[in-house]
């Protein structure tokens, strides 16, 4: 407390003295659950950087192309502008244009400024940004060595400074500079040549601005900058890369006719976010091989954050990895966390009080209330090598079931996704948020879903047949030998498609089977005005219904074999194997699904850390001092605010600001006699009067103009 | 003047030719301190200019006053021009004082006492935001350097009395470029006849072309581009060989459409090839669309993320209902205030609609984000980002500067654009407008 008794107001930072030393990884390398980690973090990391360089060779191929085109024909007058429409998923904007910078200069040429609209509120510090980007650029010596351009986005401000002055960051500098660069350079990359794109040959490397961020740059500088580059064109040959969040349309609403018919526009789009999104979960997320695995809850909280709010890419996964962090943080026996090839090197070195943890799980328990022999039970609770064992079988188990799990579920998904409404969702991952916290079998939304394909046509289940076949065979292949079963009977089934229509068919009837027999009525054999004729009773008229119903279910070879699939498709595949994780045993070793551990983190909320702050200010401070028993207490050690703040809550809609006071100064200062101290010790008001100051900025009081010496109170909780 | 000068030839600027070359083209005479030319975008001004210094070789620097954002970037560049070298000089300038006195020792060093030295200034207008001594000190530039012969040649699209500071300069002669009229810009259009189609085919088809294009744009150099882009279309079918050349009936409707939808593209340049399929591509998609408005495509062209769309709408009921409707608009209304509300209506005479968009507090914009949306997400770093996208993408404007004080906005969309946007969300917007009827 003492050490922010500071006359200034200020900002303190309190490190947490025992967890905030830092979780340096050499502090944790030696840990079992650490190694773990690590390794699944570096597994995840990879699948993810080879999606990410596929998704980003797709969209940037053209441009790339583009940008060397423009450099070998130049007989332009306008400015050559690429525009990437980038769509409103800000956050990842920053990694894809340091992505597209690194390409160009591999591919293009070695010259490129990224400009982004908080570095440029005014024309001087965006041609001052641009030209000491450019003029950074490695000289040819060192053009190969990588390393160089990672300065460039930092900011290169301190050390590289000196090489090029801010006096000499501007465009005449740039005019005379270039030419120097072009004459150092030309003939060695001649010599090269291998290296240097063959397709521009020994033309002048163009000068490539990047500029991120378009919509956010004021638009004044903007047309400035953009006339300013305009009147150099003929000597430096610029080709800019506008990234465009919204339209192409926003391009021209911020820039006057005559600037923007100096632009030479050509339009890129890159993927939306949800495409690319959709491409993670499919070749990283539910991958069956996985050592972690997000549990439907978790898997959903952060769908919604994706969905609701941002479209960020990024965000999703700094939330996957946060969440595997937690599920790993200071847990040994998440060692077992691993693929299972690695499980009984892993299982050896759990020690005793891991597999204690292991035993208090509750899936555990569940589990070895479930044992039938009691001896197997003693064991379990007993014999520490017992469990090391049966946790290896459970869990390789565990896997097999993860594997026919995801198979089952694309699937299901493959069925359905195309149903009219779409009764169990459009997408995968809503499928298996439904399949994961609940038993989807027993849905409602599955038994919608099974009417539904009640009435599929023969095209398009044999279709849909042959691309379950693709995913069984794929997933029997990796293991998953439990599906094999399934996967023989539909290939049974197939062949039957082929002689249904056969014209020898046996069982040709009155009514030939037609082209969509779904829509075939089935028309009872006799008309049923002849059979009400003879009717009396209600209960005959019930007993006649039925008949005719009997009667009416004659159903035509097709329907047979539709009616079959189906009942195959839901008792052995979807019944079997779609179960949800959390009924297996050790389903916390590889699903996490704590979602009260990670929510504040993902979902941050100021609000409330700010009154977390104020009501016990022990959490942030942890300093012994304020250490409360209830959080009701008010001690004379908490800072003023949180006292203050506490009084506060004690009050109506009005607080009299002299009650206040007193209040305050019996708590801070006990000491003195409980009688009306009408000698105030200034210090001490004015340390009350700074913590009403502060609870009015930070929005929980106003003053009042009803009565004098009151303040409105705010919030009410 | 015996000695008179050879007269550059430029197309339907003869007089202005003339009055140039009066003002500049005779070395015994002395010439003005300076010379304003003004007139549109695209009259000429810089090319006729160009045309007469050229011919009159009278040493010159042009700079364009953009790159006056430091005005030592500009004397640089003038000296430099002048002394002819293309690296900067190593000398700094810092201000016009410095400039004025390297001016005189360059005219020593390299003898220019006697020759005219004309300084262009393209883009001038720019200078008067600039230090309010430096226009004064530049249009006096014969007179503070002692150098008989300089000139400062002003450009700018502005007219002299509304370029002219408040405190008053006295007027420097003037030149004014007036528009092109239908003719001159036939005749400068024809100067880019192509070789292989004889003059009368082009100029026909600059007849067509003037008279679609000539109600909307004047601009000499967009004129250009699009005759040029449009005569390459306008040719095809006679080198498929499928309409004779003299046919103009059938060219003409084989052009026209592609004029008008040339027309709706005026000052946008997209890159020619490839990309015209697409482009024509979207525009038949966009026929469908075509009665909705410029904004309401804008809206249709991108996804954002659901609470965004709401936020938005939010933005849009906070920027046109005035606070004081709020309540009766948001809380929860029985139906006799509902009647009220629909009887103020008739009584408000000027549409909020019409008067644009009100500022409003984050605090309002966020009750009304909860009032109209049925779930209640609670608010979170994540919301809150997203209102900063919003104004990154500029579908909001935040107003005022000050860091400490709470942050107000503007909804800078418009009514069309919320609408679509309401309707992907099924919201209706109208019943929350004081003012819709
Ligand atoms: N009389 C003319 N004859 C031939 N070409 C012309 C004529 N007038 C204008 N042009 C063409 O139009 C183009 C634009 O003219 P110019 O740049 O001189 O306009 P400006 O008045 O200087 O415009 P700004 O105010 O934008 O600087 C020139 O490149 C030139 O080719
Ligand atoms: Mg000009």
């Amino acid at each position: 407390m003492d050490s922010t008794m500071s006359v200034s107001k200020g900002c303190f930072a309190f490190k947490r003295k025992k967890k905030n030393q830092g979780p340096s990884s050499a502090r944790f390398s030696g840990q079992l659950w650490y190694k773990a980690y690590r390794k699944s973090l570096a597994s995840c990391e990879e699948l993810l950087s080879i999606l990410e360089n596929q998704i980003f060779d797709e969209v940037f191929g053209g441009l790339i192309d583009y940008i060397n085109a423009c450099t070998s024909v130049k007989i332009h007058y306008e400015i050559p502008a690429a525009t990437l429409l980038t769509g409103v998923n800000m956050p990842d904007h920053s990694s894809l244009f340091a992505t597209l910078s690194k390409k160009i200069v591999c591919d293009c040429s070695p010259h490129v400024a990224t400009l982004w609209s908080r570095d440029c509120s005014s024309l001087k510090a965006s041609v001052e940004r641009m030209c000491s980007q450019f003029m950074l650029v490695p000289s040819s010596e060192e053009a190969d060595d990588p390393s160089c351009d990672d300065e460039e986005d930092g900011g290169p401000d301190s050390q590289d400074k000196k090489k090029i002055q801010r006096w000499n960051c501007n465009l005449k500098y740039l005019v005379s500079w270039y030419s120097n660069f072009q004459v150092h350079t030309s003939p060695k990359k001649k010599k090269k040549g291998n290296k240097a794109a063959p397709k521009s040959g020994g033309d002048a490397k163009p000068l490539i601005v990047i500029l991120p961020d378009f919509e956010s740059f004021s638009p004044r500088v903007l047309q400035e900058f953009i006339l300013l580059l305009k009147g150099y064109q003929p000597k430096l040959p610029f080709v800019l890369v506008l990234g465009v969040a919204t339209a192409v349309s926003a391009v021209h609403r911020s820039l006057p006719y005559h600037v923007s018919s100096s632009l030479r526009m050509k339009v890129f789009h890159s993927q939306p976010s949800l495409a690319y999104l959709n491409e993670v979960l499919e070749k990283v997320l539910f991958l069956p091989n996985r050592p972690f695995h997000l549990g439907g809850k978790t898997f959903k909280l952060l769908m919604d954050v994706f969905l609701f709010h941002d479209f960020s890419v990024m965000g999703f996964i700094q939330g996957y990895k946060y969440c595997m962090s937690q599920h790993f943080f200071d847990k040994d026996w998440t060692a077992l966390s691993c693929l299972p090839e690695e499980l009984p090197t892993a299982a050896k070195q759990l020690t005793k009080s891991d597999i204690e943890s292991i035993r208090k799980l509750p899936s555990v328990r569940k589990h070895i209330e479930s044992l039938s022999s009691r001896a197997d039970q003693i064991a379990w609770l007993k014999d520490d090598n017992y469990v090391k064992e049966e946790t290896v079988k459970l869990l390789e188990e565990l896997h097999k079931y993860i594997a026919e799990f995801f198979a089952s579920l694309k699937c299901l998904n493959l069925m359905t996704a195309d149903l009219p409404g779409a009764p169990l969702e459009k997408h995968l991952r809503s499928v298996y948020v439904l399949a994961s916290t609940c038993d989807i079998v027993k849905s409602q939304e599955l038994k919608d879903s099974m009417k539904l394909l009640s009435l599929l046509s023969s095209d398009e289940l044999e279709i849909k047949l042959n691309a379950m076949l693709c995913i069984l065979n794929e997933a029997v292949e990796n293991g998953a030998e439990r599906l094999k079963d399934v996967t023989n009977k539909i290939d049974g089934f197939l062949p039957r498609f082929k002689t249904l229509w056969l014209p020898s068919s046996p069982s040709k009837s009155l009514r030939s089977p037609c082209k969509r027999p779904a829509k075939g009525v089935k028309s009872p054999l006799q008309s049923p005005s002849k059979i009400l004729t003879n009717i009396n009773s209600r209960s005959q008229f019930r007993e006649k219904l039925k008949e005719m119903k009997d009667v009416s279910s004659y159903l035509s070879p097709f329907e047979k074999l539709r009616n079959e699939v189906l009942a195959c498709l839901l008792e052995n595949l979807f019944t079997a194997f779609l179960a949800p994780p959390q009924t297996k045993p050790l389903h916390e070793l590889l699903f996490f699904d704590d979602i009260p551990a990670v929510k504040s983190y993902i979902v941050g909320s100021q609000r409330q850390a700010m009154l977390r702050g104020l009501k016990d200010p022990h959490f942030y401070l942890d300093c012994a001092c304020c250490k409360l028993s209830d959080l009701g207490d008010i001690l004379p050690s908490l800072p003023d605010v949180s006292i203050v703040y506490k009084l506060h809550l004690e009050s109506g809609k009005l607080i009299n600001m002299f009650d206040w006071m007193q209040s305050f100064l019996t708590i801070t200062n006990p000491s003195t006699s409980f009688e009306e101290q009408t000698e105030v010790d200034p210090k001490l008001q004015a340390r009350f009067t700074r913590a009403v100051a502060e609870l009015q900025f930070l929005g929980f009081i106003k003053s009042s103009n009803r009565k004098t010496d009151h303040v409105t109170r705010l919030t009410w909780c | 003047m015996v000695s008179s000068p050879d007269i550059p030839d430029v197309l339907c600027r003869h007089q202005e030719v003339m009055q140039l070359v009066s003002l500049l083209g005779h070395p015994g005479e002395s010439v003005p301190q300076s010379i304003f030319l003004t007139g549109h975008k695209s009259s000429g001004k810089s090319y006729t200019l160009m045309k007469v210094l050229d011919s009159l070789n009278i040493r010159y620097a042009s700079v364009n006053c953009v790159e006056g954002y430091m005005p030592r970037l500009l004397f640089e560049s003038i000296l430099s021009q002048i002394v002819g070298e293309t690296v900067p000089p190593s000398a700094r300038c810092e201000n016009i004082m410095e400039f004025i006195l390297q001016l005189k020792i360059i005219a020593d060093n390299h003898d220019l006492h006697e020759s005219v030295i004309a300084v262009v200034l393209e883009g001038s207008d720019r200078l008067r935001d600039m230090n309010p001594n430096l226009l004064p000190a530049l249009m006096r530039l014969q007179e503070l350097s002692c150098l008989k012969k300089v000139c400062v040649i002003l450009l700018s699209d502005v007219l002299w009395d509304k370029f002219a500071p408040s405190g008053g300069l006295p007027p420097p002669i003037q030149i004014y470029f007036p528009q092109y009229s239908q003719n001159d810009i036939l005749k400068i259009l024809s100067l880019d006849k192509p070789k292989d189609y004889p003059a009368d085919f082009h100029s026909n088809y600059l007849q067509l072309f003037v008279a679609v294009f000539l109600r909307s744009c004047r601009d000499i150099t967009e004129l250009r581009y699009k005759a040029a882009e449009n005569f390459s279309k306008y040719c095809e079918p006679i080198e498929r060989g499928e309409i004779d050349i003299n046919d103009s009936g059938k060219l003409w409707k084989h052009i026209s459409p592609h004029l008008k939808a040339s027309l709706q593209m005026i000052y946008m340049r997209f890159e020619t090839g490839k990309k015209i399929a697409t482009e024509v591509d979207s525009g038949t998609s966009m026929d469908k669309h075509s009665t909705l408005s410029s904004s309401a495509k804008y809206a249709l062209s991108f996804e954002l993320p659901y609470y965004a769309k709401y936020l938005i709408i939010a933005a849009f009921l906070a920027s046109y209902n005035s606070p004081k409707e709020d309540k009766k608009l948001f809380v929860k209304l029985s139906g006799r205030n509902k009647k009220k509300v629909l009887k103020k209506n008739a009584q408000t005479k000027i549409s909020s609609l019409v008067m644009g968009p009100r500022q409003f507090d984050l605090e309002r914009l966020l009750a009304i984000f909860y009032s109209i949306i049925e779930e209640k997400p609670h608010i979170s770093v994540n919301l809150l980002t997203q209102i900063t996208s919003l104004v990154e993408l500029q579908l909001l404007q935040k107003a005022g500067s000050d860091p400490l004080e709470a942050p107000k906005y503007k909804c800078a969309v418009g009514f069309d654009f919320i609408i679509i946007i309401a309707k992907t969300l099924s919201f209706n917007v109208t019943k929350y407008l004081v003012d819709y009827k």
